[in-house]
């Protein structure tokens, strides 16, 4: 048994590397109540993240298992219900700084959020989080962004046309082409205001880009869509605490759909001068 | 919840469906389906008042007495609402 200390999220975790009590069953499993959340990836670990004692307990698969291949999971699963024990919201997506607020980027998997935040990142924009966006609200209320680990995570065809290159881009999965790219532009401050959330929308039948304002109605459904686990915040019970986030942050900032060609060729270029134009539109606008 | 006459007491269930207000409405969670519930103002009204439990009769004279005309008059909308918020589970 070996422990250590980690903070992410600006939330500070005692890590405990030993063997678990919990029978083993060789599948792929996530268990969660109130206090405590057992995920097992096979061939990996299993994690135990017990909020309340504010520990997560790693028991890894085989001697072998990468540092990188744990984080996988704990910067992922793990520590999204650790924040959710603590009613913060969580969010699937990514995002970036742009002038002086964060601009967030979700969507289903494979729509393009993790690629389209690398590419505002080769541009200049310093990344905030990827995966996992984690709100709070200060005491003013306002919506604020905890940044997340300086790393990104894309699929072969997006570090093909970021032109990553290896070494710096690490295979992550064996089964699925999934690389590992370590940012450098990446935001140090603690937290950041939330001005924009962009929903990414590809579509088949869509012929071209079109970006549609929500309404607040829209905008609580899309937040209550795209969050992270939401089967987690059941467990916890804390619908409650979670839904008053939600409707918070859909009243507190600009919310749109993108909606681009599903099958078309590589959109991001044309995404990212649609959202700074709107950006500076409303800086403009301010 | 017995089906609904003048007499049958009515109250929300705070502890199964968290709301919170949402413009100018009232949103409304039912964790057990994942459906999230959005009432208009009058809606939210209602809502409000069965924080404690009121009977049909005083939920349409309270209708009658905040927008005005007769409590006859809204029999109909509250009982169709009241309904519908139970088959939505939202009652206890």
């Amino acid at each position: 048994m070996h422990s250590t200390t980690i903070t992410a999220f600006g939330i500070t975790v005692e890590i405990i590397y030993q063997p678990l009590s919990i029978p083993n069953k060789h599948q792929h499993t996530i268990v969660c109540d109130s206090q405590q959340c057992y995920l097992a990836i096979p061939s990996v670990a299993r994690y135990l993240a017990r909020p309340t004692e504010n520990r997560i307990y790693i028991e890894k698969a085989n001697a072998d298992v990468s540092d990188q291949m744990i984080a996988q999971w704990l910067y992922g699963t793990v520590f999204a219900y650790i924040l959710q024990y603590h009613s913060y919201l969580v969010l699937h997506g990514s995002a970036v700084l742009m002038h002086e607020g964060a601009v967030i980027f979700s969507g289903d998997s494979g729509a393009g959020k993790s690629t389209l935040a690398a590419a505002m990142n080769q541009k200049g924009y310093a990344l905030i989080t990827d995966d996992l966006v984690v709100i709070h609200y200060n005491q003013q209320g306002q919506a604020m962004i905890i940044p997340g680990p300086a790393k990104i995570k894309l699929c072969s065809d997006a570090v093909l046309q970021l032109h990553y290159d290896e070494p710096e881009a690490k295979r992550i999965h064996e089964k699925h082409e999934k690389y590992e790219i370590p940012i450098h532009h990446h935001t140090k401050t603690p937290a950041l205001p939330v001005t924009a959330f962009y929903e990414l929308n590809p579509q088949s039948h869509a012929t071209q880009i079109t970006m549609n304002k929500l309404n607040n109605t829209e905008a609580l459904k899309t937040l209550i869509k795209n969050t992270y686990r939401y089967f987690m915040i059941e467990k916890l019970g804390t619908t409650g605490s979670f839904l008053k986030n939600c409707v918070q942050l859909a009243e507190q900032i600009t919310m749109y759909q993108m909606t681009r060609p599903a099958q078309d060729s590589f959109t991001v270029p044309q995404l990212i001068t649609q959202i700074e134009h709107e950006q500076q539109r409303k800086l403009n606008y301010a | 919840m017995p089906e609904l006459t003048p007499q049958t007491l009515i109250q929300r269930d705070d502890s199964q469906n968290p709301s919170t207000f949402f413009d100018e409405g009232i949103v409304v969670a039912q964790p057990e389906t994942r459906e999230f519930y959005q009432f208009n103002n009058t809606a939210a009204q209602l809502w409000t008042w069965i924080e404690t439990p009121k009977t049909v009769d005083e939920l349409t004279d309270l209708m009658a007495h905040y927008y005005g005309g007769t409590a006859e008059q809204y029999v109909q909308d509250v009982m169709e609402w009241l309904q519908d918020a139970h088959n939505k589970q939202l009652l206890k």
